[in-house]
């Protein structure tokens, strides 16, 4: 099973990991820990955005699949809602 | 108006003239949608057309540069076409007082040149991008809340294979909008909506960021496809991402090109000739969900009794319409589809009217797309 050695981080950047991870894991993954690890908010969604190659990382598909790769820096950044009000 | 526009002139890429034959639709005029039309008017635009149901509240005025305590109470889009009459008088301006999906008809959605969606709410995003990706005009999406701002842009009508709004939207939305509704897919009574905090310094980024996409769409070495700008208002970090179609999208995955745009009366049977032409075993996709019957399978008085037909927009009906008329037990079953047969709508409902926006099918390789109407309108 490849790894890949990535960095996660929040998108205001104040949480940062290196991580190891199976290229198997998908972008959900990804995504659920960093919610779980770094207590985002759970009332919010969330999309991970590669920001090597400017490119989201679709929740359903591996880290392999999509081309993820060592060095890369993903983004967890919230799926803003409000607007109106 | 020359002297008006003396400064722009000066930039070498600024088309006025361009600017001032287009026309932009701005859906929502509440924090974001007041800082999109502001800005507009500032640039010289030609046409604003505004649509928006609510009314202003007086916490609005903290984020909402077109409205003064004096506007409380009115309604938004009215409210705001005043404001910016004043900001630019040659500007053609518009105000539409309702909801979006009932007010904005093909015809007029087809004479914007662009589209802003400043909302609060997914289903309303959903809406509003079916409509954009299925009558390929062009898309700005804006979002906020307190700290973080994006703006997408989704260039319908010059790349039809751009990816739309939900090309790239993580399952958990489609969760969290599931949460409006109970089981049966009928909106919860108690369910209140999650209040985000915003400020006015959000809302004038995205207004700028939407605006100023916009502006750039039209330059000939403007980038193609979707794409989103994502900003963080305290640490100023930005980033651009480039928004792939997906292919398994539930929005624009089922509207097949080419595709035939008609309207029609919405009663079912004579008054719909375009039906009379088709094989009775053809699938009819209706915009809206649509409440079909009730029925009671689990109630000793009432189930032998035959299901009550309704046909009306699922969305008129709540959790407390489940209470049963008759025995006054809550366990009626709200059956709601938004797919028939042709015979099946042909047999059973022939008279009645058909709601919903409009309703898709596919014939000899063509997307047939309905506009419903009521009769006499339009």
């Amino acid at each position: 099973m490849t790894e890949i050695n990535i960095v996660i981080r929040t998108a205001d950047q104040t949480r940062k990991a290196e991580v190891t991870l199976p290229g198997s894991h998908t972008g959900a993954d990804v995504i659920q820990a960093a919610v779980d690890n770094w207590s985002l908010p759970r009332d919010t969604d969330y999309s991970l955005v590669n920001t090597r190659s400017a490119q989201p990382v679709q929740p359903a598909n591996s880290l392999e699949k999509q081309g993820v790769q060592n060095g890369d820096v993903l983004e967890v950044q919230p799926v803003l809602v409000a607007g109106l009000s | 108006m020359t002297d008006r526009y003396l400064r722009h002139n000066l930039i070498d890429w600024f088309d006025q003239d361009l600017l001032k034959t287009l026309s932009a639709l701005v859906v929502g005029a509440g924090a974001v949608g007041n800082e999109v039309i502001k800005n507009l008017c500032l640039l010289g635009i030609g046409t604003i057309r505004i649509v928006d149901f609510d009314t202003i509240e007086v916490h609005n005025l903290t984020r909402s540069v077109l409205f003064t305590e004096a506007d409380v109470g009115k309604n938004k889009a009215l409210a705001a076409a005043e404001a910016a009459a004043k900001l630019d008088p040659y500007c053609s301006i518009e105000a539409i007082s309702g909801d979006f999906w009932d007010k904005i008809s093909f015809a007029k959605l087809q004479e914007a040149s662009i589209v802003f969606c400043c909302v609060d709410n997914f289903e309303a995003r959903f809406r509003i991008n079916r409509m954009c990706s299925l009558l390929g005009v062009d898309l700005i999406n804006t979002g906020i809340d307190s700290r973080n701002v994006l703006a997408e842009i989704f260039p319908f009508a010059r790349d039809p294979d751009s990816a739309c709004f939900e090309c790239n939207l993580p399952p958990s939305t489609y969760q969290r909008v599931a949460e409006r509704y109970s089981c049966g897919w009928l909106q919860k009574v108690s369910f209140e909506a999650r209040k985000i905090p915003t400020t006015a310094i959000t809302a004038s980024f995205a207004g700028a960021m939407a605006t100023s996409l916009f502006l750039y769409s039209f330059r000939e070495d403007s980038e193609p496809g979707a794409r989103r700008l994502f900003y963080d208002t305290v640490t100023g970090s930005a980033s651009k991402v480039n928004l792939p179609m997906n292919p398994a999208c539930v929005c624009c995955s089922t509207q097949s090109a080419p595709r035939l745009l008609v309207r029609a009366q919405r009663v079912i049977g004579q008054d719909l000739p375009w039906l009379k032409s088709l094989p009775l075993d053809v699938t009819v996709t209706v915009s809206d969900p649509i409440l079909v019957t009730w029925e009671m399978p689990n109630c000793a008085v009432c189930s032998s009794t035959a299901p009550e037909c309704v046909l009306d927009l699922a969305s008129n009906y709540n959790e407390s319409h489940t209470i049963c008329t008759k025995c006054g037990l809550k366990q009626r079953l709200a059956v709601i589809r938004d797919q028939f047969s042709l015979g099946e709508l042909v047999e059973k409902f022939s008279g009645r009217p058909l709601p919903g926006k409009f309703l898709c099918f596919e014939g000899d390789g063509t997307q047939i797309v309905v506009e419903l109407q009521d009769g006499g309108s339009e």
